[in-house]
Parts: structure tokens; sequence; C-alpha cells
């Protein structure tokens, strides 16, 4: 069995601790309790033949009070950035914590989750912004933690990233 | 190194010794053994000849036939290349020797048990690593054995024991949804190393796990997980520096202890309930480098996959020490269970005995009430059996009463009274007949009844005699002698003790002494009697009359003389006549008042007058008859 360390990041309240609920549990709750420090689950999943264990670390959202904590990434396999379809500046936090993440990752493989798509009468995300995102050449999913919808699929295009490339 | 490697070694090492030209020599001598067939070599030796020109003459002699012959004498000359060659069958000759008989395995015994011997002497661990895959999980399934069998033992023990700590430690079992033995295990323990994680340094990822199977664990790979976000906030919040056992090495989460032993590739985490000792860190980091040592090559390929070090498993169960506390503490609950069994047993016995006296005095009640019954009836009909003037003539116990039937003197007690201050369990109903009885008792009491009797008079009856004492009246006595017999049952009188007395006798001696004071008075020289005379002589007579009565009553006799007088004048003699007139005169007059003349006695003659007075005197005279 293969363990791989997967973190997901991103501003606060984004949707990160809900996709992971989603995820692991598929469950929902429309309470918001902010994560402090750090929260580890754990989901197996097998991809495309191969049985993967993804550890994942929901970290702390960066906020005002809290940033982001780069010690975390250490030995990540992989990681999530989560972006709030209905707060434009969740992205530009996202952009600022890839950067340094691909800095002290060393360039691992990365997903963009674009979340909270089921309310898309507030989504304030334009296509033209969504432009930069895809200069990554990395998978941009949009997701909802309550209805469900892509999260499973952030999970299988980042595990189609870290499989052996001879299993491919 | 193997013992044949030894073998091999110490001959080389023989051979190395010799000198460079004995070793010449010595190929000499193969070589010339090898080439006998051409003499001519030797013999040209002397001949002083350039090595080159040699060589290519021997080159142009024996042409290829000479190559293989410098190699095969090569061959010959180099051990090592020796070596080669023989290794190339040697595996394949002792196969095939092994299949003719058995001298390969009997050779090499003492051999391989000397190499096996010197090899343990001088460095145990291979073979124990060796060994270590057999051996390990053999003991742990023992170990596992006996601690669930303890643990069960220990259910049974305290299950049922209470105590205030065993409250408590119950309630600690339902608050951590362990059971109650486990509970009591923890308790009784100094330390116990529950769960050991090895994890991977960098991504913080479960590289192998060993738990106690009594303890319930959480997922291992959130756990190492978690521990190493703990320790990375550490590092990162405190500016730890980085590098193999630096940053977080204790962790205390209430009666958990976590030790953290920090490796440059992995990270070994016990957690141990209880209070661990220092000297466990010495066995985790031992452990630890072990791991280290044997995973090498493992830590350096290591993509996220586990497995390589399943193998390090062993040492991690290892690691799972269980302590426990000194026994003195452990007895305490033992001692406090056998005090209660013993108190229960105490109590048993003696709720047993109690019953069983309980039962016993209850049946001796029973005896005794029965017994108590038939003693009442008994006693009863025997009380009545001794009455006087009782007799009983039927006695039946009933269901719900008694009957008894008597025979009754109208004189005697009614037989309720007789018993009735006897209990009896059942009522007693009683029929009486009449009938007259010649007890003493009852003879006594129908004396009393029929005899008046004086208050100073006692009565007995004995045998159907009655003895009379005391003092009665003349008259009752008179009365008794003459009546008693109209007594039933009477059959004697004894009144020797009966004292007598005269109640007559004081009225007697009153009436005697009135009559004698009376006197009749008489005119001067006359006889007659005057009107005051009779009247005073009527008063006497009745009084006469009194005592003539109650005389008769007292058995007196009774005598009146009647004394009369003449005053001194006149003459003697005519005093005499005068005086027996005046006599006669009174007697007369008495006897017509119903004085009886038998009464009188002849009044002696006066021999000298005393008194000088005209009368007639009365004399009482009473004599016992
Ligand atoms: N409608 C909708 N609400 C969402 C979705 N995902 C999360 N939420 C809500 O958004 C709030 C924040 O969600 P969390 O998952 O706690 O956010 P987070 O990123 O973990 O926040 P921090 O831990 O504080 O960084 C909660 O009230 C969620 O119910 C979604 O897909 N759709
Ligand atoms: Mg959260």
């Amino acid at each position: 069995m293969v363990q791989k360390k997967i973190c997901l990041m991103g501003s606060f309240s984004v949707g990160k601790t809900s996709l992971i609920k989603r995820f692991v549990n598929s469950l929902f709750d429309d309470k918001y309790h902010t994560t402090v420090g750090v929260k580890i689950d754990k989901k197996e999943m097998s991809i495309a033949g191969t049985d993967l264990t993804f550890v994942i670390w929901d970290l702390a959202g960066e906020d005002d009070f809290a940033s982001f904590r780069p010690v975390y990434l250490r030995g990540v396999s992989a990681y999530i950035i989560v972006i709030d379809g209905t707060r434009p500046h969740s992205l530009d936090i996202a952009l600022k914590i890839h950067h340094k993440s691909q800095v002290i990752t060393g360039g691992v493989p990365v997903v963009f989750a674009l979340n909270k798509y089921d309310l898309v009468d507030q989504w304030m995300l334009k296509n033209d912004s969504l432009e930069v995102l895809q200069c990554f050449n990395s998978p941009i999913i949009k997701t909802s933690a309550k209805t469900g919808e892509g999260v499973d699929d952030i999970f299988y295009q980042l595990g189609l990233q870290l499989l052996p490339s001879d299993s491919m | 190194m193997s013992a044949v490697d030894k073998c091999f070694t110490t001959d080389h090492d023989d051979r190395v010794v010799m000198p460079p030209h004995s070793l010449v020599t010595d190929t000499e001598d193969n070589k010339y053994t090898l080439t006998s067939n051409r003499p001519s070599a030797s013999s040209q030796a002397p001949i002083k000849l350039a090595d080159n020109d040699l060589e290519t003459l021997r080159a142009i002699l024996l042409g290829d036939d000479y190559d293989e012959l410098i190699t095969f004498k090569e061959n010959a000359q180099n051990h090592y290349k020796q070596s080669e060659s023989i290794a190339k069958v040697v595996s394949e000759a002792l196969a095939i020797r092994s299949t003719q008989d058995n001298s390969v395995a009997e050779t090499l015994a003492p051999t391989i048990q000397k190499a096996l011997t010197r090899s343990i002497a001088s460095d145990p661990k291979p073979i124990a690593d060796a060994l270590y895959p057999v051996m390990g999980p053999a003991i742990r399934k023992s170990i596992n054995e006996s601690l669930t069998q303890m643990l069960d033992t220990f259910n049974q023990l305290l299950e049922q024991s209470f105590s205030l700590k065993s409250i408590l430690w119950r309630f600690d079992a339902w608050r951590t949804g362990r059971s109650y033995a486990e509970i009591i295990l923890l308790k009784t323990l100094l330390y116990q190393v529950e769960e050991v994680f090895l994890i991977h340094h960098e991504d913080g990822l479960l590289l192998q796990h060993a738990s106690l199977e009594s303890v319930i664990t959480q997922d291992g790979d959130m756990v190492s997980g978690m521990l190493t976000a703990i320790q990375d906030f550490i590092n990162d919040s405190f500016a730890v520096e980085e590098g193999a056992n630096t940053g977080l090495n204790t962790l205390r989460l209430g009666e958990l202890t976590v030790f953290i032993e920090h490796g440059p590739k992995a990270v070994l985490a016990a957690v141990i309930r209880g209070k661990p000792p220092e000297s466990l860190r010495q066995l985790f980091a031992s452990t630890l480098e072990d791991i280290h040592r044997q995973h090498i090559d493992d830590f350096n390929q290591y993509n996220g996959d586990s497995s390589p070090f399943d193998c390090s498993q062993p040492l991690l169960e290892d690691c799972l020490k269980v302590q426990k506390q000194k026994r003195k503490t452990n007895l305490l609950p033992l001692f406090i269970l056998l005090a209660l069994l013993a108190s229960a047993a105490v109590y048993w016995g003696y709720s047993k005995y109690q019953q069983v006296e309980q039962q016993q005095q209850e049946k001796l009640a029973e005896i005794k009430r029965s017994e108590k019954e038939g003693q009442q009836w008994e006693k009863v009909v025997r009380t009545l059996r001794l009455e006087s003037g009782l007799i009983v003539i039927n006695a039946e116990k009933g269901q719900y009463e008694n009957e008894i039937e008597v025979l009754l003197d109208p004189l005697a007690r009614q037989p309720s009274q007789v018993v009735s201050n006897l209990t009896t369990e059942k009522p007693i109903v009683f029929i009486t007949r009449p009938y007259l009885s010649l007890d003493d008792a009852i003879v006594l009491l129908r004396a009393k009844q029929t005899l008046r009797l004086p208050a100073e008079v006692n009565l007995v009856v004995e045998n159907s005699v009655l003895h009379v004492s005391g003092e009665a009246s003349v008259s009752w006595a008179n009365y008794l002698q003459s009546d008693w017999k109209q007594v039933m049952g009477l059959q004697q009188l004894n009144i020797e003790k009966l004292h007598t007395y005269d109640q007559n006798l004081p009225v007697i001696n009153a009436l005697k002494l009135e009559i004698e004071r009376s006197k009749v008075s008489f005119d001067k020289n006359k006889a007659e009697l005057s009107q005051i005379a009779n009247g005073h002589i009527k008063t006497v007579s009745r009084s006469i009359n009194k005592l003539i009565r109650l005389a008769k009553q007292s058995n007196k006799g009774l005598e009146i003389r009647l004394i009369g007088r003449a005053d001194h004048s006149g003459t003697e003699m005519f005093n005499q006549q005068l005086v027996l007139q005046r006599t006669v005169n009174v007697k007369w007059a008495l006897m017509l008042l119903s004085v009886p003349e038998s009464l009188f006695v002849n009044a002696l003659p006066l021999s000298k007058q005393t008194k000088n007075e005209r009368s007639v005197r009365y004399q009482v005279i009473l004599s016992d008859q």
C-alpha cells in the first residue's frame, strides 16, 4: 500500500475542511468551525488499478491572524489549493500560497479546486481571472462540498499525477 | 564471515608466509612434472640466452600448446585462480558426494558446530537475528495468551468486588469504553507501552505500527500524521534547529506520555500509559538505530510504500513493554476481596446456623407448646381431682374446647374457680352434677355451716372426726353435743380441747347480789306484810325466777334461805315467833309469785341477833352440780 501525504491549502473559510469531510465521510455541515492548526484524515482510493492511501492534511486557512506555515509541507506528495468562487480575494491568496509551496516542495503536483460551485448566483470569478491559474498547467476543478460535485475528481486528478510513471 | 571462509583464509595465510624462491622451486617442480615429456627444456637451461630469444624459441617449438601451458601454469601458481576453478565445481561435487554417502555431513558437522560456537561467542547478533523471526512471534504469542488469561482471571475475580476504588475504576471503564479488567490492569500498572509508531521523518507517513492487542487504537496513519504535525508546529514555532534527536521528544496527555525519538530518516514515537522511566528511551533509541541500519536502502528508495518496513514489526513489538506495579499494591484489592469473601462466608454460615437454630427452636417450641398444652390440660384435671367436694367423672379434649364433667358438692368451689389461675389453650366447658361429699374439708364446711359456731371455737375434721377446740359457752357445748350428728359425714366428736365457760354466771352473781341486798321491812311487833313489803317481794320474786332459770341453764344448784329479824325490844321468844311468822309470810308471798317451795331451805336458828331491825332478808345459795 502506497501512502501519500496531501495538503489542502487556501484562504480561510473556502471549504477545505468541508471538501475533506465530503470526500472522506460523504457528509456536509452548514456550520463553520474554523480549523486550528492541522487536522489529519485518511482515505484509500484505487486509481488506474493502483491502491493509494491519501493522508490528508487539512491546514488552517490563511487569514489575518494565522499565516501560511511552510513546515507542514514537509514530505508532501501533492497539494490542493482551494478557492472560494464567491470570494475573489481567495484567488489572490491561492496564488500567493501556490508560489511559496512550489518553492518549498520543489514543484510537486497540484490541483486547484474552485469551491462552492453550488452557489452559482453568487459566483464572482470571471473567466479571465482563471486564465492565471490555467498557466500552471494543473487541473482546475469546479467543486461543491455541499452537493459533492467534483470532490472525488480532485483526488482522482491528484492521484493520477502521483502514480509512478511505469504504471501509467 | 563463515567457518569455511576462515578455513580457506588460514590455508592461504600459510602459503603467503613461504619465501618467494621456494615458491618458484615449487613451480619448477610442477613445470617439470608437467613437461616431463620434453627433457630438452631443462637440459637447455644452462645455455645463456636472452629471455626474449627463449620465448620466441618456445613459441616456435610448442606453438599454441605453449600458450595453454603457460595459462595452466599461471593458474596453478595463482591460488586465487585455483580456488576459483575449484569453486566452480565445489557445490556440485558436494552434491554428488552427498547422494553417494553421508561423508560430507559427517566431515562438516564438527566444523560447523565449532564455527557456530565461535561465531556466537564472538558476536551473537547475526545468529540471534536469524532466529528472531521464529522466536519473536512464538514469544509474543505466549505473552499475549497469558495476558489474555490474566485479564480473564482479573475479570472473574474482581467483577463482583466492590470498593470505592473499584467504583471509580468502573466509572473509568465506562468513561473510556474499556473493559473493567483492562482498567484494573492499567491502574495496577506502573507503565505500559501501548503503541509504537515508526514515522517517516519527512512526510510524517506511518511506516510501521505496533500496539498491544488489548489496546484500542486510533488509526495509526492519522495519529502519526498528527504527531508529525505537532512536532512540525513546535519546531516551526520555537525555531528548533533541524537535525536528528532534536525537537519535541516528550508529549504528555493526561495518563498518556508520548516518547519521541528522532532519527535522520524516521521518528519512533511510543505511546505509554502510566509513568515511564527515562531508561525506556534507550530501548527506543537503539530500536530506531537498528531500523535505520537495516533499512538504509529502503529509506533512500522510499516513495510512500511502507511494505519494506514490515520486517521491523518485531523490533517495534519489542518496545511494547508492560511493567506491573509491585505486588504489594496489587494485593490490596485481593485482600479486600478475600476479606469480603470471608465475611460473606461467615455471614452465610451464621445466617444458615441461625436458620437451623431457628427451625430447631421452632420445633422445640412446637413440642413445648403441645407439651405445654398437654401439661396444662393434665394440670387442670389434676387440680380438679385434688379439689375437695369435686369429682371429675369425665374429661375430654375437643377440637375447639375441652369438656369436663364433674360431681360437685354444693359446698365445694366451682370448678372454673378452682382452675381460674391456670391457663389453657382452649376454653373448658364444665358439666356439674350435685352430690354430697364426705371429704373432710367439705364435711368441715358443712359442720361450720350447720353448727352455729361461737367465735372462739375451732373445728377440724380429720378422718370424719370433728375436733372442736377453743372456748365456748356451756350452752353451746351442750348444743354441740346434742346436734353434731346432724352434720353429714361426721363419725365422731372430740371436745377435749374445748374449754367451756358459763355465760350466765355474771348475771347470776349480779342477781344474787341484788336479791341478797334487798329486804322486806316490817312494822314494830308486826308480822303482816305491808303494802310496800308486798311490792318489794314482787320485785324480788322476778329476780328469783330469773335466777332460777339461769341457775338451771348453768347447772347450778339454787337455794334460797329466808332470814327474818326482829328488833331488840321484845322478848326473845316473842321475837322468835315474830321472826318465824314474818319469814313464813314472805315465803308464802313468794310462792304465790311462782317461786317454787322446794327452793327454800329452812332458816337457820338465829343464834345471836346482830342486827337490830325488823326484816326478812334473802340468802342465795348456789352450788355446782
Ligand atoms: N454552499 C456551500 N457552502 C460551503 C461549501 N464548502 C464549504 N461551505 C461552507 O463554508 C463554510 C466554511 O467551510 P470550512 O470547510 O470550514 O472552511 P475551511 O476552509 O476549512 O475554513 P478554515 O478551517 O477556517 O480555514 C462552512 O459554513 C461551510 O458549510 C460549498 O461547497 N458550498
Ligand atoms: Mg478548516
